[in-house]
């Protein structure tokens, strides 16, 4: 609701200076002397008595107050517009890519986050949300149609890397689209449109996979020559570079490295690793620490150790991105260390982002969200948030 | 004594109408040639596996480790043997795990009832078995059409309903009932596989000692012919939807409970698998034949792959090129088998 009456009291005051100056001295007594003089005044409610009581009252009242009503309606909508245009503006079209699967833990703390980034800038932007199942494929697909629909603005995820993205990048910047990217990035396209807009919010992925490698090796205490196992997706043209980051920590630590490329079925549903797991740990039971480079694998460490026959601290458990279940074996102490991108910016950012850039001609931002390690220490004051599904 | 005379008397003549015991035996061997072929392939698999990774194939664990994930997809894949017998086919069963469960989750958490949780998610799988059987009977829409609608638009009510987000299940840790379904039996294997084994003599039994097993096999041979025969065969086809449709949503709350967490990603994995397991287990995709049995040891089989491919110490992209190599040998073998 909007609040005019200071309105009133300006003009009021505005009146009683202007009279003032003109007629000196105080300028209620000025008024009084207008009030003298003509027997209407200037109140709306007194001409309305004085017109009510005349011959020709009802028609004048009824002018009165369809003239008063006019007024009021006119000046209402007056303020209505220019309260509107303090506010609306023409909405940006922005296709925003949230990863995937719909509903996966990840993808779903990016799409709240680009959703919270929308509902603060109302009905300014106009958010479409697209889901992938984390296919580079799909991802190329999907941002060519959203070319095709010539749109404001377009937030992607770099997962099908420089080259495949490429020349439907320069397309849509051509076409005077704003594109910015999240979660995996494109370096050389970042460089060359930076200054039009193209940002990155995420992680550094080598670096992540580096950083948590090397949390891991210190925490779990593993010596050089012993076996860790590394589990991740290094067939990911850019995502992959988390896992080589995680992998090059530990060999520079001087740890023996297993690496098992995670399937399809297991990427899809994190349970049907339960076999493998159990397989490699009978055929290494030497195993000190094991990193998996998935949220949902990480999850789930808990029931591979268990079904292993690995109690509570037998192996180091590490991996990346934080769900509820994550914060369970955290507590349960399967999981030692768990490295946090901070999914929530990663939604909320590409979108001011575009909406900085497309107004104010912000250039493109690069924020490296990834500088976050979960453990038992800090676990319960991310736990609220991460149940909202806000933190991962 | 007398008794066993006339009882010994009474096989020889048999033996005499049935010719030598080799003979019997050979005509055994063809009778169940499928079965045989199904459990020569788990025998060359299982033992590769054990001459390439004795420390893992040669010790109980990993078995243990199948016995409690192949059952999650393995109880669908002996409902989606039922279908293939009929000669349909099902897309919509993992987006009916998803669903089935998703319900049950929701129940359990606002009753802390398991049971009328896990009633409520069979009975939504019993409704979108009815839902196929209609759209497939009734409008007419070929079977994989249709399921494969309906597969995107339960996957699509599940996202919204659940708004992406997860369900915690945590509150049923250490719950006994949990440990009836999912837990470790005293004979010291999951719960779940028991369940699996009770589910797939069932359906041997439904499937070939009872009425409407033989329904859904003349339905599935010859539907025209099952027809003149006096069989319903929209009838038996919706509940074939219905009985995958069921076991479908059980595997999903077995699943949910087993991670004490209800993902909404639930089941997408499985339908190759799936698909894997029924295929290499010798139910072709033609109809009017199959068996449950080779889909039981189908499951097992396909479930096995990656870990033992892991084991071997090969990485784990040779997963897919050995799951795809069993399949076409699997249906190459059964092909030449129908031939004869």
């Amino acid at each position: 609701m909007n609040d005019y009456s200071f309105m009133e009291s300006t003009s009021e005051a505005f009146d009683q200076k202007r009279l003032s100056n003109r007629f000196g001295g105080d300028a209620n007594r000025v008024i009084e002397k207008f009030d003298s003089a003509r027997p209407v005044n200037t109140g709306g409610l007194g001409m309305m008595y004085r017109a009510c009581t005349s011959r020709s009252a009802p028609r004048i009242a009824i002018s009165v107050l369809a003239v008063l009503l006019l007024a009021f309606a006119m000046t209402g909508t007056a303020f209505a517009e220019g309260a509107a245009e303090a506010t609306e503006e023409d909405p940006l079209d922005i296709y925003f890519f949230a990863g995937g699967p719909p509903g996966g833990p990840f993808a779903t703390v990016v799409h709240n986050g680009a959703r919270a980034a929308a509902e603060i800038l109302g009905p300014r932007v106009n958010v479409r949300y697209l889901f992938s199942d984390w296919s580079p494929d799909e991802m190329v697909r999907q941002f060519q149609e959203a070319v095709a629909a010539r749109p404001d603005g377009i937030a992607v995820m770099g997962h099908p890397g420089v080259d495949a993205l490429e020349p439907f990048v320069d397309e849509a910047v051509e076409a005077g689209i704003i594109v910015t990217s999240q979660n995996v990035t494109l370096p050389q396209l970042q460089a060359r449109y930076g200054e039009r807009g193209f940002g990155y919010v995420g992680q550094e992925l080598y670096e992540s996979g580096y950083m948590l490698g090397e949390a891991a090796v210190q925490r779990s205490g593993i010596q050089s020559g012993e076996r860790a196992l590394v589990w991740g997706l290094r067939r990911l043209p850019e995502r992959g570079q988390r896992t080589i980051g995680a992998v090059d920590a530990l060999e520079d630590a001087g740890v023996e490295v297993d690496y098992i490329e995670i399937s399809e079925e297991v990427d899809a549903d994190a349970s049907a690793g339960i076999p493998v797991f159990v397989g490699y740990a009978e055929a290494n039971p030497d195993v000190r620490l094991v990193i998996t480079d998935h949220g949902a694998l990480t999850a789930t460490i808990p029931s591979y150790f268990e079904a292993a026959g690995f109690d509570p601290g037998d192996v180091f458990g590490a991996g990346f991105d934080v769900s509820p279940t994550t914060l369970d074996g955290i507590r349960e102490e399967y999981i030692g260390v768990v490295h946090s991108q901070q999914p929530f910016l990663q939604g909320f950012l590409p979108i001011f982002q575009i909406y900085l850039s497309a107004r104010y001609g912000i250039a493109g931002l690069h924020i490296d969200t990834g500088v976050g390690l979960i453990d038992a220490e800090n676990v319960e004051i991310l736990a609220p948030l991460v149940e909202a599904g806000e933190a991962g | 004594m007398e008794k066993s005379h006339s009882e010994s008397l009474a096989a020889a003549e048999k033996e005499l109408e049935n010719g030598p015991l080799k003979e019997r035996l050979a005509k055994k061997l063809s009778e169940h040639r499928v079965q045989v072929a199904v459990i020569g392939a788990a025998v060359l698999v299982f033992g590769t596996f054990m001459v390439l990774s004795p420390a893992v194939f040669l010790r109980p664990r990993i078995y243990v480790a199948f016995l409690s994930t192949a059952p999650f997809f393995g109880i669908m894949a002996l409902g989606l043997t039922l279908i293939l017998v009929s000669k349909q086919i099902d897309l919509s069963f993992p987006s009916t795990m998803a669903l089935g469960a998703f319900v049950s989750a929701s129940i359990f958490a606002a009753t802390d009832n398991l049971l009328l949780g896990m009633l409520g998610g069979m009975s939504v799988g019993a409704v979108v078995g009815v839902l196929n059987g209609i759209l497939v009977t009734k409008v007419g829409i070929p079977s994989i059409i249709a399921t494969l609608g309906m597969m995107f638009a339960l996957r699509g009510a599940v996202h919204v309903l659940s708004d992406g987000m997860s369900i915690s299940l945590t509150a049923l840790s250490g719950a006994p009932l949990r440990n009836v379904f999912v837990g470790m039996s005293p004979i010291g294997i999951p719960a779940q596989s028991l369940w699996f084994i009770g589910i797939a003599v069932l359906l041997w039994f439904l499937l070939f000692r009872h009425k409407f097993g033989d329904h859904v096999l003349f339905t599935g041979d010859n539907e025209s012919a099952a027809q003149m025969m006096g069989v319903n065969t929209d009838l038996t086809k919706t509940l074939v939807f219905v009985i995958l449709g069921v076991l479908a949503a059980f595997a999903g709350v077995l699943d949910s409970l087993r991670m004490l967490r209800w993902f909404p990603t639930l089941g997408e994995g499985y339908l190759l698998m799936t698909f894997g397991a029924v295929f290499v287990g010798g139910t072709s995709m033609f109809g009017g034949a199959g068996t449950i049995f080779g889909t039981f040891i189908g499951t097992f089989l396909v479930g096995s792959l990656e870990a033992g491919v892991i084991a071997a110490g090969l990485a784990g992209f040779w997963t897919r090129l050995f799951v795809g190599v069993l399949i076409l040998v699997a249906v190459t073998i059964h092909a030449l088998l129908s031939r004869r």
